[in-house]
């Protein structure tokens, strides 16, 4: 599959509409299953989500011509950036913050409901569910590595700029005797 | 097996709620619209100086000391070198921007 950085080459390079629409549906759906996520984690509700998925791509979208960032983790930020200003804007707007929206309470259940879409391979998904069971048991912020790590793909520093810790080593050293005592237990 | 768990998330969004209509017919008109401009602007250079006017969007973008409009913003780069493949890398220095809209508090979730 192409990178998310050649497919924003290929939007700025179209020569026709056509080619800017089949650049556009790329990038669409390559961040599709990121962004939402990040979203219905975040506000618990898969309709809002949606609404404010809605509003971030067309947020993307705007603001794409004036995008300079060359590399596919460039452009994963700038998605991520619309996406978190779209979502406080929203939650400003309905007196709420991430607090309220019980974002850890629920994670487990969002978690474990989208592990189970593909239930052909039982044997997987039980893996799967016990590795995530393994996450919870070992540190309760082992799941919000594994979040942030695996399933919104960030890189250490983006993951830093979370979690308030400047020193991008830190975060990797955090992560990883995090994620290496999961590791352990799951073996 | 953690990795394996997190593209399964990711797959299990696309299948449990894929793409609405709704949210690509917005994202289209947006990108329809812009073409257009681009295409007005384009014919409006040509007709005026046929050296000039390429592609518009490009050159605006890339003007020294260009301001994002309010509504718009321009993103930096926020990823680690250590991630990235050498080019990659090379190219940072070039990919850096600011935002006026978003950008800038872009992953802060604890802050707020």
């Amino acid at each position: 599959m192409d990178s998310l950085a050649s497919m924003v080459q290929a939007y700025r390079s179209a020569q026709t509409l056509e080619a800017k629409r089949a650049a556009t549906d790329a990038i669409i759906h390559e961040m599709h299953p990121r962004l939402w996520y990040y979203l219905r984690a975040r506000l618990n509700s898969d309709h809002e989500a949606e609404d404010i998925f809605q509003e971030t791509m067309v947020g993307i979208f705007k603001s794409l011509p004036l995008f300079r960032g060359e590399s596919s983790s460039d452009m994963s930020g700038f998605c991520f950036g619309i996406a978190k200003h779209k979502l406080h804007t929203f939650l400003a707007r309905k007196s709420r913050n991430l607090e309220d929206s019980g974002i850890d309470d629920n994670l487990l259940d969002l978690l474990e409901s989208l592990i189970a879409v593909e239930p052909e391979d039982p044997f997987k998904l039980e893996e799967l569910r016990r590795a995530l069971g393994i996450l919870k048991a070992s540190r309760p912020q082992c799941i919000r590595y594994f979040e942030l790590r695996f399933v919104l793909s960030l890189t250490y520093r983006e993951m830093g700029d979370i979690l308030g810790i400047n020193n991008e080593d830190s975060v990797r050293y955090l992560v990883e005797s995090c994620l290496e005592r999961a590791r352990k237990l799951f073996a | 097996m953690l990795r394996l768990l997190g593209e399964r998330v990711q797959s299990g969004v696309a299948k449990l709620h894929p793409l609405s209509p709704k949210a690509l017919a917005a994202v289209d008109q947006i990108v329809t619209e812009q073409w257009q401009r681009e295409q007005q602007v384009n014919q409006m250079l040509s007709q005026g100086d046929p050296t000039k006017g390429q592609n518009p969007a490009q050159e605006r973008s890339l003007a020294p000391g260009h301001q994002a409009e309010p509504d718009k913003g321009i993103s930096e780069g926020k990823s680690s070198d250590k991630e990235r493949s050498p080019s990659q890398s090379q190219s940072k220095s070039r990919s850096t921007g600011q935002s006026q809209d978003h950008g800038h508090d872009q992953g802060h979730d604890h802050r707020h």
